[in-house]
């Protein structure tokens, strides 16, 4: 038996991670005792007199659902200031805005998300920041680029598509010490798998769009500090920015974050039969799996070879996105990635047979059956 | 092999109809997931000279049909075998509509003796009342007793596959076989074991209900109940029963428990295995008087349990006591720090709820042990199971001090 006795606050610690994304924010309504949370959509809130200003004043400041979301998501990352925002983007450009310094040096991956290189590279060329790339996988390359100075390092570990991995905590050390604050893209891999916090990362995103939500009907982003007060400056820049999530997405969000842990467990189960498959057949050319999560690429021949593949497809959706509950597959270089130019998608290792699978909680011998057939066609 | 094709339940597996079943990429917008609809009429034909305005498949107005109504009907039906379902306001809802369409006046029924409290009042009170419907009330694992019950007017039985909050579990199949030897319905409340752990349809039920607001959702924030069977028994009670008397489920809930059926396999199987650890917990416990659930060897049907349902797991609630007064009890929830009471279950968190001894209709029927003690009826959720555990172990330390230590 455990000594410690769980507590049902997220102030205290001993309630397991799989307790808390189950029981966040369960009866905790003051009005009505309701069990589950109810959803705050008024836009504003009554003070008492001029001068007493409750918890709450406006939706776009505050909202009570949404906070339930951004705490939750805060626990299971292991930090202290949850902030959600209208989508995984509005998350990356506020931090970016909030953490860099006017003129300031920005080192990201060179083969990070295709969006958040579309505003990186809009801002470097606007002037608002210096933009560097680097393969964060590459220890060596990542250490000479930071000795060269940076203000702010992003990391993305797996990577997209290719899911490389980056040594968080190795990176993170080097940047601290060069003066820069490091903020990890948990989107991928998830606070199930992975806590960049723990690794000593200042600030973790998530598009929360994707596995946090699970249910591929939300678009949100997450915004978690280590640091309280960094959390503090997060959320006022969410707010002044506009950036802020609505409360029916933040229900809807916290509802699937409560059963994160089974999907991620599900999907995981999936993603290891599918690798199995595709290591053994002969048309699929090369696989990327670091062995954990959801995501799996592959590489076919070439272009014609993803059509093959792609037409007559029974389980698996064609469309971008990722960690929902249905496997999903889609074409890096025409879809997520087609904000890249050409050049930046090859120094991106990026193909035009390339194929990434977002695998869902269907049984795996269903997403091996349909995945197979595609590959035979080829 | 048979190549999978989301659109067809007979080829797939459970856990991917679960994720597509009722579920269709939107035809105007390619949206990968089915809009919610709320409008509460469809647009009528240019020409409605020909329309078939009985058609309950046809879209017309919402309180008979409509787009996110008929996904869920659709997925329910393949998740429990049957031909067709009908989506519900509410599991009572569902319960007396099936009631209402299948019985007349001076029709009799046999009903488990420890049926749930809102089936003990129809067949106590409503349905007698107003309708003169005349009810036995039957210990359905006394199979001899439930043959000795039936009349020359009796017309359905029914049952719950595991009873609330008894766990008293009713072997469909012998029940089945005797009903239909009387040319008569069984209808099965399945809303403790739905799918994949038990379907009643395979095992000779007529007609599967539940209460949707429970595992089916799973979330704890939708009402609703289902009808599931046969083509022709569905047919008949959306026709007596949907649109005259109105308990129609909102879009906007069929839309949530559609969204919450999703995880259905996964939270199942845990609710499954937590709850088989939380009762062997309790039950070595000395501290605590009784526990009722089915996958405990002490179970006076555990047999039974283990055939029918064929190993898969025994449900996600069990009833329990501490050895103590109903003070003593109280006290004990008082105490507990991450379960929550309330009523209701099948929820993603644990709940609990304290019944005293005379609290319910029927409790003369309750085993022993209910009577004297009362009970605390668990629906455990999907928490670390250990985090449970801690739980009710940290309670029962406040509330009783001294425990006689277990000897495990």
């Amino acid at each position: 038996m455990t000594t410690d006795r769980p507590v049902d606050d997220p102030a205290c610690t001993p309630v397991r991670p799989r307790t808390r994304a189950v029981r966040a924010g369960i009866g905790t309504d003051p009005a009505h005792n309701a069990v589950t949370p109810p959803i705050y959509l008024s836009t504003s809130y009554t003070f008492d007199r001029l001068d007493q200003r409750g918890r709450y004043d406006y939706s776009r400041s505050g909202n009570p659902t949404r906070d339930l979301f951004g705490e939750a998501v805060a626990a299971l990352e292991g930090g202290s200031v949850g902030c959600v925002t209208s989508s995984g983007m509005s998350a990356i450009s506020t931090t970016v805005l909030a953490l860099l310094p006017a003129g300031g040096t920005l080192l990201a991956p060179s083969d990070c998300y295709g969006g958040s290189w579309r505003l990186f590279d809009a801002l470097d060329r606007s002037g608002r920041l210096k933009l560097r790339l680097v393969d964060f996988s590459d220890a060596s390359a990542a250490a000479s680029a930071i000795a060269e100075g940076a203000d702010l390092v992003w990391l993305e570990t797996p990577s997209n598509p290719l899911l490389r991995i980056t040594d968080i905590a190795a990176v993170t050390a080097s940047a601290h010490a060069a003066g820069a604050l490091v903020v990890a893209d948990n989107t991928f891999a998830g606070p199930v798998l992975q806590r960049p916090l723990e690794a000593g990362v200042d600030v973790v995103v998530h598009s929360a769009t994707k596995s946090l939500s699970g249910h591929s009907d939300v678009v949100a982003g997450v915004i978690v500090a280590a640091d309280a007060e960094r959390g503090a400056d997060l959320c006022w820049w969410a707010n002044a920015l506009g950036a802020t999530a609505g409360a029916f997405d933040s229900y809807l969000a916290l509802r699937g974050l409560r059963t994160l842990h089974l999907r991620v467990a599900a999907a995981q189960t999936g993603a290891a039969a599918v690798v199995e498959l595709l290591t053994s057949h002969p048309a699929a050319h090369a696989v990327h799996y670091p062995g954990f999560g959801s995501i799996v690429t592959f590489e076919v021949a070439d272009r014609a070879a993803v059509d093959a593949l792609l037409d007559g497809l029974h389980l698996f959706c064609l469309a971008e996105s990722l960690g929902g509950v249905e496997s999903l597959i889609s074409h890096p270089a025409t879809m997520t990635h087609a904000a890249m130019p050409e050049s930046a998608q090859a120094a991106a290792g990026i193909t035009d047979g390339m194929l990434r699978l977002s695998i869902g909680i269907e049984d795996p011998a269903d997403l091996v059956a349909d995945l197979r057939a595609g590959l035979d066609r080829i | 092999m048979t190549r999978p094709d989301k659109h067809d339940p007979a080829t797939v597996a459970e856990a991917t109809w679960a994720v597509h079943g009722g579920n269709e990429p939107d035809a105007g917008t390619g949206a990968l997931r089915r809009p919610l609809i709320m409008a509460n009429s469809y647009l009528l034909p240019d020409d409605p000279s020909e329309l078939d305005w009985s058609n309950p498949g046809r879209m017309i107005y919402t309180r008979t049909s409509g787009a996110n109504q008929q996904a869920l009907e659709t997925k329910l039906a393949a998740l429990e075998g049957g031909d067709a379902a009908i989506a519900f306001a509410s599991g009572v809802g569902a319960l007396h509509a099936v009631f209402f369409s299948q019985l007349r006046s001076g029709d009799h029924v046999l009903v488990s003796d420890v049926s749930y409290e809102a089936v003990w009042r129809l067949f106590t009170e409503l349905l007698p009342q107003r309708y003169g419907i005349e009810a036995t009330f039957v210990d359905v694992a006394d199979l001899d007793a439930v043959r000795a019950a039936f009349r020359p007017n009796t017309r359905l039985v029914h049952a719950e596959t595991i009873a609330n909050p008894t766990t008293k579990v009713a072997d469909v199949a012998a029940l089945a076989a005797l009903a239909h030897q009387h040319g008569v319905l069984l209808t099965i409340d399945n809303t403790f074991t739905p799918p994949s752990l038990y379907r009643p349809l395979a095992d000779g039920a007529d007609l599967v209900i539940h209460s949707l607001t429970k595992f089916i959702n799973g979330h704890g924030d939708a009402m609703g109940g289902a009808v599931i069977g046969g083509a022709d028994l569905v047919r008949r009670v959306r026709a007596d029963s949907l649109s005259d008397l109105g308990a129609v489920i909102s879009p906007f809930n069929a839309w949530l428990i559609l969204r919450g059926s999703v995880t259905l396999p996964l939270r199942l199987r845990q609710h499954l295995a937590n709850a088989q650890k939380v009762a062997e917990f309790l039950a070595s416990d000395a501290r605590i008087a009784f526990v009722a659930y089915p996958g405990l060897a002490s179970h006076p049907q555990h047999e039974l349990a283990v055939r029918q349902f064929e190993g898969r797991g025994f449900g996600g609630v069990l009833a329990f006591a501490v050895d103590g007064d109903t003070a003593l009890q109280n006290r004990f929830v008082a105490a507990l720090r991450v379960i929550t009471s309330a009523v209701s279950l099948g929820h993603d968190e644990t709940l609990i709820v304290h019944v005293g001894p005379s609290g319910r209709g029927g409790a003369e029927h309750y085993p022993e042990h209910f009577q004297r003690y009362g009970h605390l009826r668990l629906s455990v959720g999907l928490e670390d199971a250990d985090d449970l555990i801690a739980d009710l172990s940290g309670a029962l330390d406040e509330v009783l001090p001294s425990p006689v230590q277990s000897t495990t």
